[in-house]
């Protein structure tokens, strides 16, 4: 009985050891591109979404020759479940086991931020997506990239619109209780006030897990603002919509591409109307680079792309942009192709500054007669 | 190999080991377990060795992580300092969290430390100014003991080399702490904390201890884990962590000193190991902790255990070599005795008042028996002596002190003790180990001491290896040294009672009942050793229905009847007084 | 200032009687039977699913899927009951805390591969429409589930007081062996008052849940605030839950209308531990003899 017990627990450290030290094999053609994002947790949806993007964008470059030399880009995906730590974990794995050229962890930005200690150690280059907190080019990090818009940006959109509007001279704020939210109001307060808009009478914060917001928006209502930002995420954003209804508060409504929402336009559409919201792209661009992208998307996953996966495909297109004028697969030769970039995608034009920064401009929406228009 | 000979080779292993892995990730895996082995060594001091269900208690570790890298970010520690300030603080925190925890019982303890737990949580999400709130503090500086020029890996090396290390002394200190009388102290309150008590083991101080301890090893892990991550949000203090601790330190094995490193080890690697079900980690690792619950509730460890038999029932020394029972020389009292005075005492309990107005002297030296029929009041007369209870009323002295009032442990280490009506001792430790514990008041009780072994401290445990010697001989246990006491027969155990009650050293000795349930040659025994007591110098109080017993024995007999003192004075008048007929037997009816 | 606290009053009243529902549950399982389950949350999430489940899938009516989804979850009360808390019994207390522990993960992380992480909406038959009286907004839901909610701990209340199977209940809590002797089949008895407490979670999961949304991780701050809630109320006493409920409701729409919304949730922790603090037995002297 004793000797059983151990002979089967030397045969499980035998298994365990042969397991650790298989390793994984790969094809000598590919360049691979290791994503990192939130496939569990919150934020899954949008992973989701952007993660079809890349896929969309992988297709259409392999199709077209690759990124020079013969070689195809293959997709590492890893999920951190949105959570720092394991993060750094997916980040080093991508690395040193999956050997990746270039690394995208997205979603939220916390989890960028976090993965830059490991690829600025490493010396890998790393370009976010969906990145939009400032501090992440701020890290000291000479291999990270963002290509996509961010808060500031974000914000500075919006707040024109937001000045634009008449009779607009206080606003109250409502954001999620994370590093996205947080970082929405803090640059959006900022950009009022630097363009001298309306002034912020309240700005507070929600709980992922709060469902009741009536505390909140009666707070609000008793202030009176002239106008709300109210950045929620679907499904609470419904909740917050129709509780708006209940406790009487009807304003002009601003928010940000969360409001950019089918079942929300559904399920909600009569009380968002005439809300205007800050995207980054949404599928009413018509300009070349949208197009393609919608095509290609659509030939794929036959349906229409949205805004995450537009930042997807943006992402996937730089790196192979980056890879086709670098000619090695090395991180100094990609760094240095990534900082002489011009690609012009769905966004806009993305050109990295010394920082790493795109400044891709953000774009306003507004909610009118059941679909979106856009504004600015 | 001995003990240190396996211990030295496995933590060498584990250091080094790792290096031959094929990929540097792999190394973060285990880096990662190990750092995370901190929080459950630390549970398991609270948890496993003082016994205390502290579930909150793993928010310790993330504690000393956004400690550290606050001292290391904002106030500029070098990292080598910041790991040991934070781990400081992390105690500082746990002292207050402690001091209030510790005030709720049972269930309450527990849940209260969940709840401290979700308050630190939801202080590090909002208290934006200090925490950065759910924005996490970015950049910790890494820990690196060379310059910088040696990469990655070689920092991955390094770290576990500072962890292997910092965990290998921690393991060193422990192991000390545990075969002291600090460690003896921890087990007696987890296992009895009432009887600790009476030994003059004062429960809160242990456990107070215990707690800011562990805490302080967690914290050192945080610290360790902030530099290593290099990223701290809240997440780190979220619930997730308190399961996975816990399941590693049970799973490994709590109250063993190897147990929630292989816990940490196991459990951090194997979900890596099995490659597949990541979206199913919480699901397997539920089931792994309901199966450990249900089946191995000692862990890997305990099964290791049970593998070597000639571990069973191992005892603190090797055991006293059986010498012929000379006449065993009596231990004479540590403390000085005196008068014990009793001053109008009385207890209500609600509406019930059981003892009214009892006023009594002891002399030194003196033996009186104290009787009464069931009910009486006479046990309660002891816990108020003894401090179990606290008098409504009245003023109780001993040695010229007011004790009355005062706590179980405080009254021990003024020289009185006792022993109970129910048996109450150590039942997983040996015999020896029962007296040994009792030995705590007169124990070199000083932590640095009991860590660098000096010579203060080997005198004292050497001089108590005698002191448990004599008794053993004494109570003529000696033979059964070596067996847990809940193996010993009925009349050994209350003999090891006394014996308990002596290595404490204390002067005046209530006995309750100690004859209950002993035959005619053990009572003659146990009056033999009453008078030889009596003789070395001992004051006791004997509660007894053995009459033959209490005749023959005692000097004075007080008797209590419904709470209050109806006769004081020798035997054979009490055997004549009418009062004490009465309260016995009742008075004559009509038919009788 | 003085209608926004009326209004927080108010809405807070609505808030505390379903914290108040919501801690009925565990008020039974750790209240009276004094063991500790940690994965009432779990049973509070499951109730809500399973009603989603009934009406999404299934098809059935709002109401009738709500009792379906407590009879439902009872059963899985049950089952918790006989593999995770029975045969632990015997044992110290904190090995049923980690075994029902071991169970919560289990069952969030059994939802999440079910039905995916992402929070699901039950289709609600109420208006949004405010009911407005004088200067305070009401919803029909609102005043729904708080009558509901008043309506089950009556019935509960009643149960427990004046049926045999309550009376064998507390029975049970007070002494099992003593209980055991008198006749009473303990074991069943135990996982009948499980089924029940589940139920009563469950029913609570899927009336919220229609209010809001239904997501695998819904039931952990419920589990907390309702441990709260129990100690607050004093275990055993349906009425000093029911107040403590309210009272509770209260303080946190006053601190979400003049503090922060952050710091709502500390409310509860806090006032619990300083009630603690105070009675370190928990408030078992208002409600020990009462019901």
């Amino acid at each position: 009985m004793r000797n059983s017990l151990l002979r089967r627990m030397t045969l499980v450290c035998g298994i365990s050891a042969l397991v650790l030290t298989a390793m994984p094999a790969h094809s000598a053609e590919a360049v691979k591109l290791g994503v990192g994002l939130s496939m569990t947790g919150p934020l899954a949806f949008l992973s989701q979404q952007m993660l079809q993007g890349m896929k969309a964008a992988v297709d259409n470059v392999n199709k077209s020759g690759g990124v020079g030399g013969g070689r195809i880009i293959d997709l590492v995906v890893r999920d951190h479940k949105g959570v720092p730590s394991e993060a750094v974990a997916v980040t080093k794995r991508l690395i040193e086991e999956d050997k990746v050229a270039i690394v995208d962890i997205d979603l939220p930005s916390t989890v960028a931020i976090a993965a830059e200690a490991v690829t600025k150690e490493s010396k890998v280059p790393q370009i976010a997506g969906f990145t939009f907190a400032p501090a992440a080019v701020k890290q000291g990090n000479p291999y990270f990239f963002r290509a996509c818009t961010n808060a500031d940006l974000i914000a500075d959109a919006l707040a024109r619109s937001i000045i634009d509007e008449p009779n607009n001279k206080t606003i109250a704020m409502l954001a999620p209780n994370d590093d996205y939210g947080r970082s929405a109001i803090q640059a959006l307060t900022a950009a009022l006030e630097r363009l001298n808009g309306p002034k912020v009478l309240y700005a507070d914060y929600y709980e992922r897990t709060q469902s009741d917001f009536s505390a909140i928006l009666l707070k609000m209502k008793s202030l009176n603002p002239d106008s709300l930002f109210i950045d929620v995420r679907y499904p609470a954003s419904i909740t917050v919509l129709k509780q708006m209804v209940e406790v009487g508060l009807k304003k002009p409504l601003f928010s940000s591409v969360n409001f950019y929402n089918a079942k929300l336009a559904e399920q909600a559409g009569s009380m968002m109307e005439g809300a205007q919201l800050s995207v980054a792209w949404a599928p009413v661009f018509d300009d070349a680079a949208s197009v393609e992208f919608k095509n290609a998307y659509e030939a794929m996953f036959k349906q229409t792309p949205d805004d995450s996966a537009s930042l997807g495909w943006t992402v996937v297109m730089v790196a192979a942009h980056a890879l086709k004028s670098a000619g090695g697969t090395d991180s100094e030769s990609i760094r240095k192709a990534l900082l002489n970039i011009n690609y012009i995608g769905p966004q806009g034009v993305v050109k990295f500054d010394s920082n790493g920064e795109a400044n891709v401009a953000a774009h306003v929406l507004r909610f009118k007669d059941g679909r979106y228009h856009l504004v600015r | 190999m001995s003990r240190a000979g396996i211990w030295l080779l496995s933590l060498l292993a584990l250091a080094l080991l790792p290096s031959l892995m094929p990929n540097a990730y792999v190394q973060y895996v285990i880096n990662s377990s190990l750092i995370l082995a901190f929080a459950t060594i630390g549970l398991n001091v609270i948890f496993g060795y003082a016994g205390q269900h502290a579930f909150g208690f793993p928010v310790f570790f993330g504690v000393g992580a956004y400690a550290s890298a606050l001292l290391a970010t904002q106030a500029i520690f070098p990292v080598g300092l910041a790991i040991p300030f934070g781990s400081v603080i992390t105690g500082a925190v746990s002292a207050v969290i402690g001091f209030f925890s510790f005030r709720l019982r049972g269930i309450y303890f527990g849940v209260g430390t969940i709840a401290f737990a979700y308050v630190i949580y939801i202080i590090a999400q909002n208290w934006v100014e200090l925490t950065h709130g759910p924005m996490g503090i970015p950049l910790v500086p890494p820990l690196r003991l060379l310059p910088e020029s040696v990469g990655v890996v070689g920092r991955d090396v390094q770290t576990r080399i500072a962890v292997v290390s910092t965990i290998a002394i921690i393991i060193f200190g422990l192991d000390r702490l545990l075969h002291s009388p600090i460690g003896r102290a921890w087990h007696a309150v987890r296992e009895n904390e009432s009887l600790a008590s009476s030994l003059g083991i004062s429960p809160l101080h242990y456990q107070m201890a215990a707690f800011v301890l562990g805490a302080v090893i967690s914290g050192l892990g945080g610290g360790f884990y902030a530099h290593y991550v290099g990223f701290i949000s809240p997440t780190e203090l979220g619930f997730h962590y308190i399961g996975v601790v816990f399941i590693m330190l049970i799973a490994g094995g709590a109250g063993t000193l190897p147990g929630p490193i292989i816990g940490s080890v196991v459990f951090g690697v194997l979900p890596e190991l099995l490659r597949v079900a990541e979206t199913a980690r919480n699901l397997l690792l539920g089931l792994i902790l309901l199966f450990c619950i249900a089946v191995v509730p000692e862990g890997l460890t305990g099964i290791w255990n049970r593998l070597r038999p000639e571990r069973k029932a191992a005892s603190d020394r090797p055991s006293v070599a059986t010498v012929p029972d000379v006449a065993a020389e009596i231990v004479s009292p540590a403390t000085q005795t005196g008068e014990l005075k009793l001053g109008g005492v009385f207890k209500r309990f609600e509406g019930l008042t059981a003892l009214s107005d009892v006023t009594l002297n002891v002399q030194p030296g003196e033996v009186v028996g104290l009787i009464g029929p069931n009910g009486a009041g006479k046990t309660t007369l002891f816990n108020i002596i003894t401090g179990m209870l606290a008098p409504t009323g009245g003023d109780v002295f001993y040695c010229n002190r007011e004790i009355g009032g005062l706590r179980p442990y405080s009254i021990a280490a003024l020289g009185v003790t006792r022993t109970y009506q129910i048996t109450s001792l150590f039942p997983e430790l040996s015999t020896q180990d029962n007296i040994r514990v009792a030995t705590h008041l007169r124990s070199c009780r000083s932590v640095l001491a009991a860590l660098l072994r000096n010579k203060r401290f080997r005198d004292s445990e050497a001089a108590i290896d005698q002191t448990v010697d004599r008794i053993l001989q004494l109570v003529r246990l000696q033979s059964r040294c070596d067996l847990p006491a809940s193996a010993l027969s009925y009349g050994d155990q209350r003999r090891l009672e006394i014996g308990l009650a002596l290595a404490t050293g204390a002067g005046l000795i209530l006995l309750d009942e100690p004859a209950a349930g002993l035959n005619a040659e053990e009572t003659d025994e146990l009056c033999d050793l009453i008078r030889r007591l009596r003789a070395a110098g001992f004051t006791i109080i004997v509660i007894e229905h053995d009459m033959r017993m209490v005749m023959g024995l005692c000097d004075r007999i007080v008797v209590l009847s419904l709470g209050r003192i109806i006769f004081d004075g020798t035997p054979t008048a009490a055997a004549a007084h009418p009062d004490v007929i009465e309260a016995y037997l009742g008075t004559e009816t009509a038919d009788a | 200032m003085f209608e926004l606290a009326l209004q927080q009053v108010v809405n807070g009243l609505l808030v505390g009687a379903i914290y108040a529902l919501m801690a009925m549950g565990l008020m039974v399982i750790l209240g009276i039977l004094r063991i500790i389950n940690m994965a009432q949350g779990e049973l509070y999430m499951l109730g809500g699913y399973f009603c989603y489940v009934a009406v999404v899938t299934l098809g059935v009516g709002y109401f009738p899927a709500v009792i379906l989804a407590m009879i439902a979850t009872a059963g899985v009360g049950v089952i918790i009951d006989r593999l995770a808390v029975r045969p632990l019994l015997r044992r110290p207390f904190y090995m049923v805390f980690l075994s029902t522990f071991a169970v919560s993960m289990m069952l969030e992380n059994g939802a999440e591969l079910v039905w995916g992480p992402d929070p699901q909406s039950i289709p609600s038959p109420f208006s949004p429409m405010p009911i407005v009286i004088g200067p305070i907004f009401l919803t029909s839901q609102k005043l729904f589930i708080f009558a509901v909610a008043l309506v089950m701990i009556a019935a509960f209340a009643a149960f427990l007081r004046w049926t045999r199977s309550g009376m064998a209940i507390r029975a049970l809590a007070r002494d099992r062996d003593a209980a055991l002797l008198m006749g009473i089949d303990a074991d069943r008895m135990q996982s009948f008052t499980f089924g029940l407490g589940s139920a009563l979670a469950a029913g609570a999961g899927a009336l919220l849940g229609a209010m809001f949304n239904v997501y695998p991780t819904m039931g952990q701050l419920p589990l907390l605030k309702g441990f709260a809630l129990v100690v607050m109320g004093g275990m055993g006493s349906v009425v000093g839950v029911f107040v403590s409920g309210l009272i509770l409701g209260v303080a946190e729409g006053l601190t979400a209308g003049f503090l922060s919304t952050g710091y709502v949730d500390l409310v509860a922790f806090v006032t619990m531990l300083a009630v603690l603090m105070v009675h370190p037995e928990g408030l078992s002297q208002w409600g020990k003899s009462r019901v």
